[in-house]
């Protein structure tokens, strides 16, 4: 499933933030000071990214890290935490609702067990609460934004509750585990059974076992969730199984939280409450920050960097929030012009290597941020990313793209128009349907309004140059470049863009398996550049319903270059108090754990 | 009057409606369309067909509008698929805030800018009428955003006087943390005073040119009295026309001071539902904005009505003259 990709000016305002995933106390920002019992903690909110959607079964409008992570995994948790003590993104068992699964019979069959948890009414958190939510997203997958047709619950061929604390799926074929684990057992949310009515008077019953129930009581808790005038005060929001129960909630986004006493993970708050404050600019949150008053813990508008001594005197520490994802603009593979120029191979490693993300990092990006050659973040550190990838097999080098391009047939013209001088399929030849004098030449879209990525964008044009490729820059507004972003067909009028930048890439949310069976398996929804390619699909494949690693994916991808990868920037540039502890390591996917905080005077 | 105000209200419906077919139609040209712009970029095809069916966006557009309008006409004004809320409430919530924020400020720049105003016409030419002139032009020439951060880096960063956002929470947070409300309402009235100065000084200045001053000047009447009793109220009418023509701006214009102070009112509603495409709000808030001027252009007429006898209303004519 995705959480969508992040504008770089805009970039953390579509992510947005918090602390990090830890099991134990995690370590804070800062030392000293005497502790306070309880406390107030204030969270300052992005611009564009306060919560609005509490019920855990959400639709594609409301899918979003402000309101999965930072929200409603507060108060309601899934089977697998993702984000460990050292801010890897890779499942906690201790933070977890559910000890890690046991896979059998060729993977085809996996058991759960759950912990001891309780709702905060006084229910133990059981398997029928699990049952509770595949019975109803069975009858409503197609309104669950991180339904993928063929997956589940499609695969699920049943399940089978054992006792309250353990139950058994059984698919319809085989998974790979690690992929099961992070990217569908860790969306399945407990649901309490106080939830299966049909009305907010009506009795508790077990409507989720009947297709028509399932559909009621969705509507039910959906009409609830889209209430939020109630949230503060509706019961059915009060019965959580998370360290935090929701007290307040006003329209503008700000929500109190009150410690849950009854939370029986294994941290357990030590705030009394924690606050979310929502920001109408991040002029405006950086003024409360220079005030030095009311934020524990806000961001530092990355075009605001020389600001950071001056919050350092208010009792701020910087530090940067790595995100789970990673950054590209998108060739189209279906243009009618340029399509068979990006079908050859090594135009695109040429490509690539005219990219020289490291001065994108030290200047447009003012160092937040690190380069990028693949679809495996290798940062922040993780299990998944390989050298190869990381070092990247096409690093910024115009002599090797010139090489390239030369010995495939061009005229190389530096800072002109390289052209084909070779036509042809064979060794040494521009390649199949590329004609004698094509010019080496994109239009290349990208958003207006992001002052990175038009710096960026200025910066590659001038880069391309140096072997001849011209690159025709067209901004326009966020919206209109993105509307552009639909698989298409070479024959469809829409399909007429070249290159396109929206200032993004993939962010790894809550299917935190980096694999890329949504972005660039042949017709996935999201694979914006239409991209198709026999192998790739195959060892993405593997990486799912196969015993297949993440190393040939990305590996194959940081060779074969699908999209042209851009440095990679940190979520924001987090500033956090000296007297707020704990909140260290930050969660690559953009979890909260203030129950791990605690304030000193 | 009353043959008049039911014409112009007759006037105003059908301005109204005019407006908001074309700010609907406007909107639909908007490049991309609420379902990518609410999805996000990966958004499948799938995805955005769903939410078009969901929101009724796949009707044709007359279908669509009169759908809307049916609503507006029972008091529905649509719901926002952006911040999860029917519009009703946004409104409810946003327009009172915005509404107390301008009214204070723009009444505080009447109440210093009349008197300033009146001041320099009298002075005219002098060292202090030049001097009033230079400072309240520095004002007037200084965007709002930048008083703005002047106030907030001197009042609330170096002397911590008074806090950098304006009361958070619901309306009755204003009254419970009144001091936060000072730098919003300053900025907003130190940019304004200019321009109303600006209107009653040229108008004192044309009302002391006229006979009737110095016929009083003649008959002996003290100066104080000519200038507050005669000259100050007819020359108060071209402001009351500025006055009544201020609505839109109290209902809108406050989005900078908005963003600035972290202030959640209906300007910045109106802004970010353009930016997101967040229809529903976009046209409530024109809506409003829309009645507010109408509301606004006829109590200025009513206003210049009472304070200038000379003028009246012929019901033939339907307008001021």
């Amino acid at each position: 499933m995705r959480l969508g990709a992040v504008a770089v000016a805009a970039g953390a305002a579509l992510l947005a933030s918090a602390c990090g995933a830890s099991s134990g106390s995690g370590s804070g920002a800062s030392t000293g000071g005497k502790p306070v019992a309880g406390g107030t903690a204030t969270f300052a909110l992005l611009p564009g990214t306060t919560p609005n959607y509490i019920f855990p079964m959400l639709t594609a409008a409301y899918y979003s890290v402000a309101n999965i992570e930072q929200f409603q995994r507060l108060s309601f948790r899934s089977l697998y935490w993702i984000g460990n003590g050292q801010g890897q993104p890779v499942v906690d068992p201790a933070m977890s609702l559910a000890q890690t699964p046991t896979y059998s019979h060729g993977n085809t069959v996996v058991t759960v067990h759950l912990g001891d948890y309780a709702w905060s009414d006084g229910q133990p958190v059981t398997t029928r609460d699990v049952a509770f939510w595949i019975n109803l997203l069975k009858v409503n997958k197609g309104s669950f934004a991180a339904y993928i047709p063929g997956e589940f619950p499609d695969s699920l061929k049943s399940y089978k509750i054992v006792n309250a604390k353990t139950i058994v799926f059984t698919m319809t074929k085989s998974v790979n585990p690690t992929w099961f684990t992070y990217d569908q057992l860790s969306q399945i949310t407990p649901l309490p059974r106080a939830w299966d009515k049909t009305s907010a008077s009506g009795k508790v019953g077990n409507y989720d076992q009947t297709t028509a129930g399932a559909k009621a009581v969705f509507n039910f808790l959906t009409a609830q969730s889209k209430n939020i005038a109630t949230y503060g005060s509706n019961p059915l929001w009060k019965i959580v199984d998370g360290p935090w129960k929701m007290v307040n909630y006003q329209s503008s986004g700000y929500v109190k939280f009150q410690a849950n006493p009854n939370y029986a993970g294994p941290s357990k708050p030590k705030l009394k409450y924690f606050i979310e404050q929502p920001y109408t600019s991040d002029t405006a949150e950086l003024n409360v920050l220079r005030s030095g008053s009311s934020i524990d813990y806000g961001y530092l508008p990355e075009q605001e960097a020389s600001q950071k001594g001056q919050l350092a005197s208010q009792g701020y520490t910087t530090v940067p929030w790595q995100g789970w994802g990673t950054t590209f603009f998108l060739m189209n593979w279906q243009s009618p012009k340029t399509g068979p120029l990006v079908h050859q191979l090594y135009i695109r490693q040429a490509m690539q290597s005219l990219i020289d993300e490291k001065s994108f990092v030290s200047g447009p990006l003012k160092g937040y941020g690190h380069v990028n050659y693949g679809p495996v973040p290798s940062q922040p550190s993780n299990p998944y990313s390989d050298a190869y990838e990381t070092k990247g097999p096409f690093p910024y080098n115009p002599k090797k793209a010139v090489q390239l391009l030369s010995g495939n047939g061009w005229t190389v013209k530096p800072n002109g128009t390289s052209t084909c001088a070779k036509p042809g399929s064979g060794a040494g030849q521009c390649g199949a349907g590329i004609a004698a004098d094509t010019p080496l030449s994109f239009t290349l879209k990208f958003g207006s309004g992001a002052v990175v990525v038009s710096q960026e964008m200025q910066a590659l044009k001038s880069d391309f140059s140096k072997a001849g490729i011209a690159i025709n820059l067209s901004s326009a507004p966020f919206d209109s470049i993105i509307s552009l972003l639909t698989p298409c067909k070479s024959a469809q009028a829409s399909c007429s863009w070249q290159m396109l930048n929206y200032g993004g890439g993939w962010t790894y949310g809550v299917d935190p398996y980096p694999t890329g069976d949504q972005l660039f398996a042949t017709g996935s929804g999201s694979n914006s550049s239409n991209y198709s390619d026999p192998h790739a699909d195959q060892i993405i494949s593997q990486t799912i319903h196969g015993p297949g690693s993440l190393t040939a994916y990305e590996d194959y991808m940081a060779q074969q270059m699908p999209v042209l990868w851009m440095p990679q920037p940190v979520n924001q540039v987090s500033e956090i108090s000296t007297k707020l502890h704990g909140v260290l390591p930050q969660s690559p996917i953009g979890s909260l754990t203030p129950e791990n905080w605690s304030l000193t005077k | 009057m009353i043959r008049f105000l039911s014409r112009r209200c007759s006037q105003a419906v059908i301005v109204l409606l005019l407006v908001s077919i074309i700010v609907f139609g406007l909107t639909r040209l908007l490049p991309g369309g609420p379902a990518r712009a609410i999805l996000g970029v990966h958004a499948t095809p799938t995805n955005i067909a769903a939410f078009n069916r969901e929101n009724g966006l796949d009707s044709p557009l007359p279908a669509q509008y009169w759908h809307w309008l049916s609503g507006v006409l029972t008091g529905n004004f649509g719901f926002s698929y952006v911040l999860n809320q029917p519009v009703s409430s946004l409104l409810a919530q946003r327009l009172p805030k915005t509404a107390f924020l301008a009214g204070v400020s723009v009444l505080l720049a009447v109440l210093i800018a009349v008197p300033l105003g009146l001041y320099q016409a009298v002075r005219r030419g002098r060292a202090d009428d030049y001097a009033v002139t230079t400072v309240t032009f520095v004002l007037y020439s200084t965007p709002a955003f930048w008083v703005a951060l002047l106030l907030i880096d001197v009042l609330a960063v170096r002397l911590h006087v008074f806090p950098a956002e304006a009361p958070q929470g619901s309306f009755s947070a204003i009254f419970s943390d009144p001091g936060a409300l000072v730098l919003p309402v300053a900025t907003i009235t130190l940019v304004s005073i200019a321009a109303f100065s600006r209107y009653i000084r040229s108008s004192v200045l044309d009302e002391l040119a006229q006979d009737y001053v110095r016929m009083a000047r003649s008959k002996g009447a003290r100066r104080r009295v000519i200038l507050t009793r005669h000259v100050l109220r007819n020359a108060l009418s071209p402001v009351v026309t500025l006055l009544g023509l201020s609505l839109p701006f109290i209902l809108s214009g406050t989005l900078i001071t908005e963003q600035v102070f972290n202030y959640p009112g209906v300007g910045l509603l109106a802004f970010n539902a353009a930016v997101a495409q967040d229809y529903p709000v976009l046209l409530g808030v024109v809506l409003v904005v829309g009645i507010g001027t109408v509301v606004g252009s006829l109590l200025a007429d009513i206003g210049y009505a009472l304070l200038d006898p000379r003028v009246h209303y012929a019901g033939d004519a339907g307008s001021a003259r």
